[in-house]
């Protein structure tokens, strides 16, 4: 063996985090063992807090470190209006728009019956019963725009149009700012099919 | 269409190789195994930014190396591109530049009309009905640009109802509703592709039967078509109406579907039938026939390019040797429709002197061991004989 077992089991369990190959969790390793003592025993500590702080917010199950998440502790949201996103990321992205005045619901996933994942592990259950208990008027879909994403979207859809709610999807197409040229044939295919009267 | 130029580099058995070509005809001899199909399989890599039937991409580079690599001068349109294909092993990382500029690998194909003829697509109607999809989505992505983008997302989607279909934890309700999730962009996916292989069907068949009747005079007739579960004209339905029907189809079988554990309704399970004088090539011609009906559809497929404005380049890998005598002109007929040729050989035959003559400019190309020389000699006839 080239290196120590420690060092061995270092690179072992960078390797395991999304992104990262042998070669970059050979770097952070020695990286690591450059560090000072009390920075080590920082970031183990951030990790294992954050773990055992960061929960679901019982509502929408966005992360959060208390019951509700500051989005649905927000009374100033608009609580007829439901967006329904994929990631925590997703969400983020929204509210950085400062468009949305709704609240969301975060699926963590989309169907994916390859991956063992069905209705019951992204949660839609407590999804509809939430569109029925805080009396939610429209649903905004915002799963992302692929096979998986499209078809948790039809799945929400279905699901919860017989209770009685406006269910939308977010339009797709161009991206802003862009030339027509650089979009590639399906993107334009799905601009022309919600292209929209003016 | 033609390529003026090419150059390969750790290409499958070829370290390095720069080759100027003929606009016409260039001929590729060599024995097995010295690399003639590696060569003709460039082109179709270089044309299309990816590799010939169901290569992969780590497959191509010579072994030892990190790296292929291609370049070549492709004359589209009246328009000169300049067209560079890579890929390396340990970035994964595909290479595909126009002009010099990155871009994404299929913006050449859809406009590039090439025709690849293998001795074993001439057992196209022997085959099972998988091959011949195979053969139809393969031939259809080159022509029609959406197509792929459909067919890879039609594929996945299928994969993943599969799977759902066999679900055991759900309920009968939830499951019924998750089939139909899934079976909304089958219906959506499936509609489109359906339409275009009737499409191109169609216009294949025309000139295919065509083809067919000259060679046999008339006494024997083919019919190509396609084979569908919707029994519906899909020429002249619009789509609207094609994924009407197509989810009516899909709802009568719902039950099936769950009884059998995977999707039996949707274009997946098409097929392309083959009719001599009405009966299925399959199961009443004989072995010569099939293959001349084959001939026929690739014909049809150059003249339909040939159509479009643009001829078509046509690359036949070690066709003649496969075939007798009356499907070797057969074949030399097509040779004209084509505006440049890539013909591979192990020997040089007495046969092969009419395609000489049809040709103004031609190269020959000498393979052996992964290197090839052109052979250069003075007047046409001499440099067989």
């Amino acid at each position: 063996m080239l290196f120590s077992p420690s060092i061995t089991r270092l690179v072992e369990v960078f390797r395991r985090l999304p992104g990262i190959g042998p070669k970059t969790a050979l770097r952070l390793t020695f990286f690591v063992l450059t560090m000072k003592n009390e920075e080590v025993q920082e970031m183990a500590r951030a990790l294992v807090e954050a773990k055992k702080r960061v929960r679901y917010c019982t509502r929408c199950r966005n992360l959060t470190e208390d019951e509700l998440c500051p989005v649905c502790r927000d009374e100033r949201r608009d609580k007829a209006l439901l967006c329904v996103v994929q990631e925590p990321r997703d969400m983020m992205v929204i509210e950085k728009t400062g468009q949305f005045k709704g609240r969301y619901f975060i699926l963590h996933g989309a169907l994916s019956p390859v991956e063992g994942i069905g209705p019951d592990e992204l949660m839609i259950p407590q999804l509809l019963q939430l569109i029925k208990d805080k009396k939610i008027e429209e649903v905004v879909i915002a799963t992302n725009p692929n096979v998986e994403g499209d078809a948790t979207a039809y799945y929400i859809a279905g699901a919860a149009k017989p209770l009685g709610v406006r269910v939308t999807r977010i339009g797709f197409g161009l991206p802003v700012g862009g030339d027509l040229e650089y979009a590639d044939e399906l993107t334009m295919t799905r601009a022309l099919e919600s292209r929209r009267e003016m | 269409m033609y390529i003026s130029s090419i150059f390969l580099k750790n290409y499958r058995n070829y370290k390095k190789q720069d080759l100027q070509l003929s606009p016409g005809i260039n001929i590729i001899q060599g024995a097995n195994g010295q690399g003639k199909s590696n060569f003709l399989e460039s082109v179709y890599n270089l044309c299309f930014g990816r590799p010939f039937r169901g290569f992969k991409e780590i497959d191509l580079v010579y072994r030892g190396t990190p790296y292929y690599y291609l370049q070549g001068t492709i004359y589209l349109q009246q328009r000169c591109y300049k067209v560079e294909v890579g890929y390396e092993i340990e970035k994964k990382r595909k290479i595909f530049k126009i002009n010099g500029r990155k871009d994404r690998s299929n913006s050449l194909a859809g406009r590039c009309p090439v025709v690849f003829f293998v001795p074993e697509d001439l057992e196209l109607i022997r085959r099972g009905p998988e091959e011949r999809r195979r053969f139809l989505d393969r031939e259809i992505s080159q022509i029609a640009p959406l197509y792929g983008e459909y067919l890879s997302r039609y594929n996945r989607v299928i994969y993943q109802k599969n799977r759902a279909l066999k679900e055991k934890k759900l309920s009968r309700e939830s499951l019924k509703n998750l089939i139909k999730a899934w079976n909304a962009q089958i219906i959506h996916f499936g509609s489109r592709i359906l339409q275009k292989r009737a499409y191109y069907i169609s216009a294949w068949s025309e000139l295919a039967s065509r083809n067919f009747g000259l060679l046999f005079e008339n006494e024997q007739q083919l019919k190509i078509s396609y084979k569908s579960f919707l029994q519906k004209d899909l020429l002249t339905g619009d789509l609207s109406e094609i994924e009407l029907l197509f989810s009516i189809e899909i709802a009568a079988k719902e039950e099936e579907e769950y009884i059998r554990g995977f999707s039996i309704v949707g274009p997946h399970r098409d097929d392309l039938a083959f009719l001599i004088n009405g009966c299925d090539a399959k199961r009443f011609a004989s072995h010569g026939q099939q293959r001349s009906a084959v001939i026929a559809l690739k014909a049809a497929q150059i003249q339909y390019y040939h159509q479009q404005e643009e001829k078509p380049l046509f690359i036949l890998d070690d066709i003649f040797s496969e075939l007798d005598e009356k499907r070797r002109e057969q074949c030399f007929e097509l040779l004209a429709k084509a505006e440049q040729i890539f013909l591979s050989i192990t020997k040089k035959e007495k046969y092969l002197d009419p395609i000489f003559k049809k040709f103004s400019c031609f190269s020959f190309f000498h393979v052996q061991n992964g290197s090839i020389t052109e052979i250069k000699e003075n007047g046409n006839d001499r440099l067989f004989y």
